[in-house]
């Protein structure tokens, strides 16, 4: 899966289960990423709008950032707790 | 009528949706200064300026996400506000049409999208009356992600590691840092917000949206607020959440607070949340023609300076290539932290596609494929699809629909 800001819990252990992983890609920067399509293959669902659709693409070097993988571990479960405990701080 | 009218405020969309102002493009440019080199922090911000140049070279959407698409009007008393919002639609449409805004209208109850971006609220369209002599339109375009993660506070109120808010200004504080911290990287950090303090629950969002209408850099006016702003920018970077919440030096990019009267019994804290993609312009029209005097935010004559003097990835060399169908040790094999670069099939879906898949088997053979979180601004040419902004949404959303 790829998207921006990552998933919960019941995603994690969906995660490890089926061997897959959650790729964060840069949320905005939808002129860099239209760059990477090199072309569409189809669609299906159309009949829900075009930004609801399931469109078939073909990319070529797109990046983004493992932030949760098939091994129990998530960036995004990590930072939230870093930057809690920074939160703590800033009241004492 | 005005003959100019249509067409000024067709520019104003097109140019909110694709050129980001110049206050946040030095915001940005700060941020990207602060973050070291090779970080994921660094090479979300490369990726990010790389956007920014991209969008204002070929005239594209910033972000898939063109957003709520909400007008401010002040006009002299005495012109035709209904002709006015009849246009402003319109030209609302046209954009459309013409691929600057993506069909964002969705009718609530059968979930069916517009096509237009026109329908009951959309857009949003508030008229003033000024004393002066011109007609002044700003555009906001704030975008699904990050309006989610707004925030709205009845205090007295305990909150997660900051204890009770209380109803002063260290109160409205925590209120701030607690938004901030919510949203994380799912309002597409670094970003700005807009705050209000009172009001009630209707008009203390307004305002806090308001507030974003108001420049990165400016001072504000409210001397009691003045400080506020500034102690929530020294500290709230210390948070590390950094860009799109990889962690990292920048966390906030802007704080601007302002305050209306509230019933003793209340005490609203509203707190919205804008992307980094942060889309506000604004014009000036002659009242007899329509035509642009002049753009608020900036300045024509100052030539709009590139983010980056180069385009392309920044690569470390230990980007990981994967090439999709995948495998599933290829898959196994990848660890937090790991850049990829993706080539070969992806299948788009989101929200309505998960719910979709709920209830019926799947179009496609979904084994070892690439699902991609995005709603794409998607144009026909002849009976070809070409792709024309397509970042990614965001997923928690779709979290319900997991495991």
């Amino acid at each position: 899966m790829i998207g921006k800001g990552g998933m919960g819990a019941k995603t994690l252990a969906a995660l490890k289960e089926h061997g897959a992983v959650y790729l964060n890609a840069i949320g905005g920067a939808a002129q860099f990423y239209a760059r990477t399509i090199t072309g569409v293959d189809g669609v299906s669902l159309l009949d829900l709008g075009t930004p609801e659709a399931m469109w078939h693409l073909q990319v070529k070097d797109f990046p983004a950032i493992v932030t949760m993988d098939a091994h129990g571990n998530s960036l995004h479960k990590d930072i939230e707790q870093e930057s809690g405990k920074h939160l703590e701080a800033m009241t004492v | 009528m005005l003959p100019s009218f249509f067409d000024s405020v067709l520019q104003l969309i097109v140019r909110t949706s694709t050129d980001l102002p110049p206050d946040v493009r030095a915001a940005m440019k700060t941020s990207l200064d602060a973050e070291p080199a090779g970080t994921r922090a660094a090479q979300a911000l490369t990726i990010i300026a790389q956007n920014i140049d991209l969008a204002v070279d070929n005239e594209g959407a910033i972000c898939q996400d063109t957003g709520m698409p909400t007008f401010e009007v002040k006009v002299p008393v005495g012109v035709n506000q209904i002709w006015m919002r009849q246009q402003i639609r319109e030209a609302v449409a046209e954009a459309t049409k013409r691929g600057k805004l993506r069909p964002n209208s969705v009718d609530s109850i059968t979930g069916k999208n517009s096509g237009d971006n026109l329908g009951p609220g959309t857009p949003i369209i508030h008229f003033d009356q000024w004393e002066k002599d011109q007609i002044e339109i700003k555009l906001i375009l704030k975008g699904g992600g990050c309006e989610n993660t707004n925030a709205q506070y009845a205090v007295p109120v305990e909150l997660p590691h900051l204890g009770r808010a209380d109803r002063n200004l260290d109160g409205v504080k925590k209120c701030i840092l607690h938004a901030v911290w919510q949203a994380q990287g799912k309002g597409c950090s670094p970003g700005a917000v807009g705050v209000c303090v009172g009001g009630d629950r209707t008009s203390g969002y307004l305002h806090a949206k308001e507030q974003l209408f108001r420049s990165l850099d400016d001072v504000n006016t409210d001397p009691r607020l003045v400080e506020l702003e500034a102690a929530i920018m020294s500290t709230v970077n210390n948070l590390e959440i950094g860009p799109m919440g990889f962690g990292g030096k920048t966390t906030l990019i802007g704080c601007k607070i302002g305050a209306l009267n509230r019933l003793p019994a209340s005490f609203f804290v509203s707190v919205a949340y804008d992307c980094w993609a942060f889309r506000r312009l604004g014009i000036v029209l002659n009242a007899s023609t329509g035509a642009i005097e002049r753009w608020l935010y900036r300045d024509p004559s100052n030539p709009i300076i590139p983010m980056l003097d180069q385009a392309g990835f920044a690569r470390t060399g230990r980007e990981v290539a994967l090439n999709a169908p995948l495998s599933e040790a290829d898959v196994r094999a990848l660890k937090v932290g790991d850049v990829v670069m993706v080539s070969g099939r992806m299948f788009t879906g989101r929200d309505a596609v998960h719910s979709y898949l709920m209830k019926h088997e799947p179009p496609v053979d979904l084994r070892g494929s690439v699902l991609y979180h995005c709603g794409p601004v998607v144009v026909k040419e002849g009976n070809r699809w070409r792709i024309t902004a397509a970042g990614p949404t965001t997923s928690i959303r779709e979290e319900p629909y997991q495991g």
